[in-house]
């Protein structure tokens, strides 16, 4: 059910699926131990008058304290995968000067990723747009730089453990390494009129090689390598 | 002092009809206005909701992607704002208040008659929108513009407008009813009722309109600026070429409002699981102090949560820190209300009735509801969970139980006040083991659907080859919706027959201690019929030790003489 993990960082948000689900599980049957319990001995035939006094079981409530120190192990796990997760990306692009950016504009209904071409340079001759297909090479730091064209889009990619919103009017950033190659699922998870649940993308994680022969001749790769599936919407406008 | 005394109640049972049932400034009549209103609401969302949960199952059988999402849209925030703040904030609120304080009626009777009439008129609007061309809005009842605030992207321009004004209407109303109910908890309070004996629902009803208070009047500016960005064109939260206004603005000040709205709707939920927990376990409330104080907590804190829907809009990633440690923290004070009423079981002497059932299965649904936030407050763990089916149920965990299966609770538990006559009480069995079974089945799966990363209101997820196999997911979750909807037919007729042929209830059918089972049932005009109430226990005397009845009244009626007789320093509140 849990879709397989690709990410360098995805175990951060699998561990603390694990640590929540084993603490929350505990929890909520220790709670309805509880309450079942409760039910069946002190319902009215067999406990025919209430007494106040509740005795040893009145200590439940420094349930709550040990509750707190849950909570606190809870929210510096998160935080801390968080810091690698999503805030990691600044240092990252630093230590790894190698990284390769993509740029992704959503539209209704569709995703269009710009491709800065061999020169690794935005707005020069050899951009191009490919849409709804996210070609990213395997084992290397990948920059997503988020933004819309109309409402509010979100790419989620589920087995990188990716989600980040495209925002109209400003621009997002997003990053991950993908450690296997091979086709996963992209797709939009904010709501953004009638044909939101239409708006699938394909991303591909090639082997290093693969991408350079990509972003040199991506007309001619694609023909070889995944003819049906793509659709060129040509040069990006940037508006 | 004087003049309090001497005010006739005699005079309103000459009012005719429309001025004794229609307009009435009578806080009973207006609350069983705002129940039956907002039931009608209720059942129009869920008719809303069978269809597009039929659709789920058998996608493309009767909704097009533009109905459906106009539906998922009026099924959110009808339940939302025009069937849980009437329930609860209008119907509970406006029984309960005056009749557990003491008083005759609210502060503002006549503020409360208009409070009512705006709700009404805020329907009407909301209602009219379904028929206008474009159909009602359907940009998700959490509004995010551009998407709301620019007719071309989704082509319901009329329909989006009507809901914003409706929405307006709906905050004013119920701006109304909450300077009601602040007043009157704190100047209407009967003799010897200090802040300490409030009953807890009296306490979670003051806690809820004063967070309203404080949290609605930004998003009602909000809600100014989205009208003129639709209507105008404006650029408040567009984004145009000449122009470049904030969608996330909208968002910081939607979350600002919702998160203590969710309160809002939450607390007054849990006052009624106290108030049927103390007399159908005869104990006093476990820990009423804690419970007051955690809730109090729990709302100071909910101002400062509202971070927690923004972890992946753009917003700064650096902020995520204090929400996430907010939102975890706010889980401390609810367990300890949760452990509170967990613990009035233990020893108590459990009636199972229908009211009961209905508050312990609130109870035990918003445990899982309240375990599975944490899942989401965790923010990095949000990052995957962020708007896909798990947001769905974790919601539904935590709304369903506190406004649908607590106003059940409260609904069996005061019908007897609001019209002298008892619900069946194995139909209402029935009606509950049919909606608890049927919301379980309808909302358990959908944990799973989001664990697979299936996006939340996604029209058709079988063209989509990672979510293809969880169809059934979907199909079950509908069957369940079916069961929880098909079981409100016995409700249905079990209320209205009841209203009329129930058996007839005497004052205190329960054997409770608030000062509500004072009243006749129901109560005339004036609630005390010339008699006043005035407090001599703590809310929930129950069995106690020294004596043979197994409750104590909070309160005792005496003559307006004996008043005098006692002395006249302490005021029995300004009526």
């Amino acid at each position: 059910m849990w879709p397989k993990d690709i990410s360098a960082y995805g175990y951060w948000i699998d561990n603390t699926m694990i640590l929540v689900s084993v603490i929350t599980v505990a929890v909520a049957i220790l709670s309805f131990v509880i309450i079942g319990y409760s039910l069946i001995a002190f319902r009215k035939s067999k406990n025919p008058r209430a007494t106040r006094k509740l005795g040893l079981i009145s200590k439940l409530v420094y349930l709550d304290v040990v509750l707190l120190i849950l909570d606190i192990v809870m929210v510096s796990f998160s935080s801390v995968g968080w810091s690698h997760v999503i805030q990691g990306r600044k240092e990252l692009i630093e230590e790894h000067k190698n990284y390769v950016e993509t740029r992704v504009i959503g539209r209704q209904f569709f995703w269009s990723f710009v491709y800065p071409g061999l020169d690794r340079k935005f707005g020069t001759n050899d951009d191009f747009t490919l849409g709804n297909y996210l070609v990213v090479p395997v084992d290397t730091t990948v920059i997503l730089t988020l933004t819309s064209g109309d409402v509010i889009h979100s790419l989620f990619i589920p087995n990188l453990r990716v989600k980040y919103d495209a925002v109209p009017g400003r621009e997002t950033t997003e990053w991950f390494i993908s450690k296997k190659v091979g086709d996963y699922p992209i797709t939009c998870t904010q709501l953004c009129g009638p044909g939101h649940f239409m708006m699938q993308a394909k991303l591909k994680v090639v082997s290093k090689d693969e991408y350079e022969r990509f972003l040199k001749n991506y007309r001619a790769w694609l023909e070889e390598n995944d003819k049906s599936e793509y659709t060129a919407y040509g040069e990006y406008n940037h508006n | 002092m004087e003049s309090i005394i001497t005010i006739e109640d005699a005079h309103t049972e000459h009012q005719g009809f429309i001025r004794r049932y229609i307009f009435s400034t009578d806080h009973k009549v207006i609350a069983i206005q705002y129940l039956i209103t907002a039931l009608i609401w209720a059942l129009t969302a869920a008719l809303l909701a069978l269809f597009f949960r039929t659709e789920l199952a058998s996608p493309g059988a009767i909704l097009t992607p533009e109905s459906y999402n106009a539906s998922v849209t009026m099924h959110g925030a009808i339940m939302i704002f025009w069937v849980a703040m009437p329930l609860l904030i209008g119907a509970f609120a406006n029984l309960c208040i005056p009749l557990m304080v003491g008083a005759k009626d609210m502060a503002f009777p006549g503020l409360n008659m208009l409070s009512y009439w705006v709700f009404f008129i805020s329907s009407i609007v909301l209602f009219s929108s379904f028929f206008v061309p474009g159909g009602p809005a359907p940009f998700g009842w959490t509004i995010y513009p551009p998407l709301s605030a620019d007719p071309r992207f989704t082509g319901a321009k009329m329909g989006g407008i009507l809901f914003l004004f409706a929405l307006i209407l709906e905050f004013a109303s119920m701006l109304m009813g909450g300077i009601n109910y602040i007043t009157t908890t704190i100047n209407l309070r009967t003799r010897g009722l200090s802040m300490m004996r409030l009953p807890i629902i009296v306490w979670m009803q003051f806690i809820a309109a004063l967070i309203f208070l404080l949290s609605v009047t930004p998003l009602v500016a909000g809600v100014g600026f989205l009208l003129l960005d639709v209507i105008v064109g404006t650029s408040f939260f567009r984004v145009t070429a000449q122009s470049q206004g904030d969608p996330l603005l909208w968002q910081h000040i939607f979350w600002f409002f919702g998160h203590p709205e969710v309160y809002v709707v939450l607390i007054p939920g849990l006052g009624i699981i106290a108030e049927v927990f103390a007399s159908h376990t005869r104990k006093p409330i476990f820990g009423y102090k804690s419970i007051v104080y955690a809730t109090i907590a729990s709302a100071i804190l909910s101002f400062v949560v509202w971070g927690h829907h923004m972890f992946v809009s753009g917003m700064n990633p650096s902020l995520s820190y204090p929400f996430a440690v907010t939102t975890i923290a706010i889980s401390v004070p609810f367990s300890v209300i949760l452990v509170c009423l967990a613990l009035t079981l233990w020893n108590g002497s459990i009636r199972f009735t229908s009211s009961f059932l209905f508050a312990l299965g609130s109870f035990v649904a918003f445990i899982i509801g309240g375990l599975t936030g944490l899942f989401l407050g965790a923010q990095v763990l949000d990052v995957y969970l962020h708007d896909t089916y798990f947001v769905i149920a974790h919601f539904h965990y935590t709304i369903f139980p506190s406004v649908i299966l607590a106003s059940f609770a409260g609904i069996y538990y005061w019908f007897p006040k609001m019209f002298g006559r008892k619900m069946s009480e194995s139909w209402g069995k029935v009606h509950f083991w049919g909606t608890f079974i049927g919301f379980n089945i309808f909302a358990f799966p959908l944990f799973f659907l989001g664990i697979a990363g299936g996006p939340r209101r996604y029209y058709d997820i079988t063209h989509i080859d990672y979510l293809r196999h969880f169809q059934w997911i979907h199909v079950l979750s509908t069957v369940g919706a079916i069961l929880l909807i098909a079981s409100q037919a016995p409700f249905i007729i079990n209320f209205f027959v009841s209203i009329f042929k129930g058996k007839q209830a005497e004052r205190n059918p329960w054997k409770a201690t608030t000062l509500e089972w004072l009243a006749e049932s129901p109560p005339p005009h004036h609630n005390w019929n010339g008699m006043v109430p005035i407090v001599v226990n703590d809310p929930y005397e129950y069995s106690p030790e020294e004596e043979r009845e197994d409750f104590k009244p909070q309160g005792i009626l005496i003559s307006r003489e004996e008043v005098f007789r006692e002395g006249t320093d302490a005021p029995i509140g300004k009526h």
